[in-house]
């Protein structure tokens, strides 16, 4: 690490004396309203060369799946992705798939772009020709700033600002879409909650995915944040210190919410560990209560 | 080719190639347009005094910051290496190559690495590495350096990249310009997914949490930095940014000074390796830190403000001296304005001669510059420092003599320009070889109806 010292030194010395510049506050912009961030968000994606659309039910969202799914033959899907707006299509890896479905962690309104995790895996973000991407209503922010506090707590390794498909001038100054990237970028906005939409209860892993990235209570008052949601495990993160991650089985959800549905008294960890059995019983409650099952 | 050959080769390209001159002209003036344009959307004064503000500030408290940053890096998974010139950063990365058994590499488009020699080193090295940003990639095929900081191949037509494909790729004589894209993009996907390493540079570093941020409008940066088993990062060290809602401001300010718009098309924001649960991403990532001048850079109290440089190409698009011949006639990595006062700080004002002096200082880079680095008066500064560490050629020392007599006793100077105006002839007179060299590829010189001081006068006090 000689270099490591050398430069550090030279630094030093070139600063040796000089006063501190200030560092200025960061400028905030101006708040929008939930109607004016999405007229701004359509507006810039679409000039960037997006489709962009509000879904104001599960029908309206499915059709425009349907729309997307059109012409593909295999999709790849993001665990991110609830039952209800997964494609009908064969399931491809990224390498080989026509359609990629993902969903955004938050979407910005002033920049029009769309916020990827790295929890749902990159490939699937880059390597197909046309990217469907789902974004709930509640996670659009008028501004970059919003957005990034937003954001700031996710644990993953990257996240990446999609604001319109893939494109070069590089070939004599001629806009061209596609290079490398998808050539296609569809956002659908979702502008209802997906328990409320149809008939038929929906399925508790299609709701799980509403938790992630967002910080819940367990009864005695702890924080918590849920990090991940697949068709296996919830994956939480406790807060403090360096915090541990304990995953809960999703089967084992399944079990309580099926004997919550029965009538069964599970008002608190304990009552759960005696109907089902503990798989970090204290977390899996507060999971279940989040969702208005117990 | 070094700086010192710029007066030769610039003429030379003029000469022999003049539609270099139009391919570039077109594409700058095509960026200044929708800078412009975009500049005028957000509130963009306020935003570059907080950009210039906030870099003056990392600067000048540079060591702690880069403290901070590896710290961060190094509690999220990153390994943090510092180079201190070439030498260094080859080594660090042979290490690398001959541990993880590299063999095919990616390299997404950085000018640092351009400084390093990184591809040149790979290639010594046995390793096959392949540019993937189109335009970066169009240049390796014809074997050029690059000659602006955003497009890399703006002066290469239509026509010559047709012809470049062709030989290369297979493609037909009369390509569309996207069949040459999709070609491009089958012959890259094949190397990405195959690749070992990519390398890419760093348009930003957050010091409190540690975030390597990337800016770009293929993907193929985002590809090369998620797809092989190893990345590695080459980051200048005064690519620091002190917080992570700073990035509000710069990756705005950056796109639309750039390319006029709202925001690249992928920004990638990295906090370490691929993490455990995490379906994919590269198992190893590295940093190296990068001084090769900087810190000599940062030791010159009036030249540091060069460090606050977002490499956003601006100033190149908004100047008239650039656009007649692009960068390849500069000889150094960065051309154009911020070129001529980044030579001189890196390499110093001796390796750099005579760039500074490829100006007119008309201003018009300051004008758009988006952290407001003052580049004519740096010019100046740079010019005055060769002049006074006796760099400047006998011919000019004379010429620059008669300048400085004219200019500090006024009575000389309205002398001096009165006679222009009233003989105009002296300035088209091709027997003059001063003039004749610069009428020879320009539009012949029209001295101002009126004199500056006139001018000046009426002008000055508007700030
Ligand atoms: S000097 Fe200013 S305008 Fe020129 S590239 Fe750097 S940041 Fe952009």
């Amino acid at each position: 690490m000689k270099a490591r010292e050398r430069i550090l030194a030279r630094v030093r010395r070139a600063l040796a004396g000089r006063p501190e510049a200030a560092l200025p506050s960061v400028p905030e912009g101006a708040a929008l309203s939930k109607e004016e961030a999405f007229e701004l968000f359509k507006t810039r994606l679409s000039a960037a060369g997006a489709r962009v659309e509000r879904l104001k039910a599960l029908e309206e969202a499915r059709g425009f799946l349907k729309e997307a799914e059109a012409g593909a033959r295999t999709a790849w899907v993001s665990p991110l992705v609830p039952g209800p707006l997964r494609p009908r299509l064969p399931e491809a890896p990224p390498e080989e798939a026509e359609l990629g479905v993902s969903r955004a962690v938050a979407g910005v309104a002033e920049t029009g772009s769309v916020v990827l995790s790295s929890r749902e895996g990159r490939r699937g973000q880059l390597l197909v020709p046309r990217h469907l991407v789902w974004l709930l209503e509640d996670d659009l922010y008028g501004t970059v700033l919003e957005a990034l506090r937003a954001v700031r707590s996710e644990n993953a390794a990257a996240l990446a600002l999609h604001s319109g498909p893939s494109k070069s001038a590089d070939i004599g100054q001629i806009m061209v879409k596609g290079v490398h990237g998808p050539g296609e970028l569809w956002v659908g906005v979702l502008a209802f909650r997906l328990e409320a939409a149809g008939d038929e209860p929906p399925e508790l892993r299609d709701t799980l995915f509403q938790l992630v990235g967002r910080t819940l209570k367990t009864k005695r008052g702890e924080p918590f944040l849920v990090e991940m949601v697949n068709d296996r495990v919830v994956r939480v993160r406790t807060r403090g210190g360096a915090g541990k991650t304990l995953e809960v089985p999703v089967p084992y959800l399944e079990r309580a919410a099926q004997r919550a549905r029965e009538g069964a008294d599970l008002s608190g960890p304990s009552r759960l560990r005696k109907e089902v059995g503990d798989r970090a019983a204290a977390y899996a409650w507060a999971i279940l209560h989040a969702l208005g099952y117990v | 080719m070094p700086p010192r050959a710029y007066p030769k080769e610039s003429q030379a390209l003029l000469e022999a190639r003049p539609e270099v001159r139009e391919s570039v002209t077109k594409a700058a003036l095509h960026f200044d347009k929708n800078r412009a344009r975009a500049y005028g959307e957000v509130p963009i004064e306020a935003w570059r005094d907080f950009a210039a503000q906030t870099k003056e500030h990392v600067l000048s408290r540079l060591d702690r910051y880069l403290e901070e940053a590896e710290a961060r890096l190094v509690e999220k998974g990153v390994t943090v290496h510092y180079a201190e010139g070439p030498e260094d950063a080859h080594r660090i990365l042979g290490e690398i190559v001959r541990k993880e058994g590299v063999r095919l590499a990616v390299r997404a488009k950085s000018m640092l690495t351009e400084e390093l020699g990184i591809n040149a080193f790979l290639a010594s090295q046995g390793v096959e590495v392949w540019e993937t940003d189109l335009g970066e990639f169009i240049i390796q095929l014809a074997e050029e350096p690059p000659s602006h900081i955003v497009g890399p191949a703006i002066h290469k037509s239509l026509e010559e990249i047709r012809a470049l494909f062709a030989e290369h790729l297979g493609t037909p004589e009369d390509a569309a310009p996207e069949e040459l894209a999709a070609a491009a993009r089958r012959f890259l996907r094949e190397r990405f997914l195959k690749a070992d390493l990519g390398i890419s540079g760093g348009n930003f570093l957050v010091a409190e949490s540690g975030t390597l941020v990337l800016v770009e409008n293929e993907g193929n940066i985002r590809l090369s930095t998620s797809l092989p088993r190893v990345h590695v990062a080459f980051v200048g060290i005064e690519k620091l940014l002190p917080r992570f809602e700073d990035l509000s401001v710069f990756l705005q300010l950056l796109a639309r000074a750039a390319t006029g718009q709202p925001i690249g098309t992928f920004v990638s924001l990295i906090e370490g390796p691929r993490r455990p649960g995490e379906p994919d991403g590269p198992e190893a990532l590295h940093v190296v830190f990068v001084d090769n001048g900087r810190t000599a850079a940062l030791a010159d109290e009036r030249a540091h403000v060069v460090l606050r440089c977002i490499r956003c190409g601006a100033c190149l698009n908004a100047c008239p001296v650039y656009r007649q011949t692009g960068g390849h006639p500069f000889g150094f990595v960065y051309s154009g304005p911020i070129g001529e006062v980044l030579a001189p700080a890196l390499l110093g004002p001796k390796e750099a001669y005579p760039l500074y002096h490829a100006s007119t200082l008309c201003g018009a880079c300051a004008e758009v510059c988006p952290v407001r680095i003052p580049i004519p008066k740096l010019l100046l500064y740079w010019r005055e420092r060769a002049a006074r560490e006796g760099l400047l050629l006998p011919f000019e020392k004379s010429l620059v003599r008669a300048y400085a007599e004219a200019m500090v006793r006024p009575s000389a100077y309205r002398l001096a320009s009165k006679a222009m105006r009233l003989f105009p002839g002296v300035l088209k007179s091709e027997t003059l070889p001063l003039v004749r060299a610069w009428t020879r590829l320009r539009a012949g010189l029209e001295p101002s109806p009126r004199p500056f001081h006139e001018l000046w006068e009426e002008i000055k006090d508007e700030g």
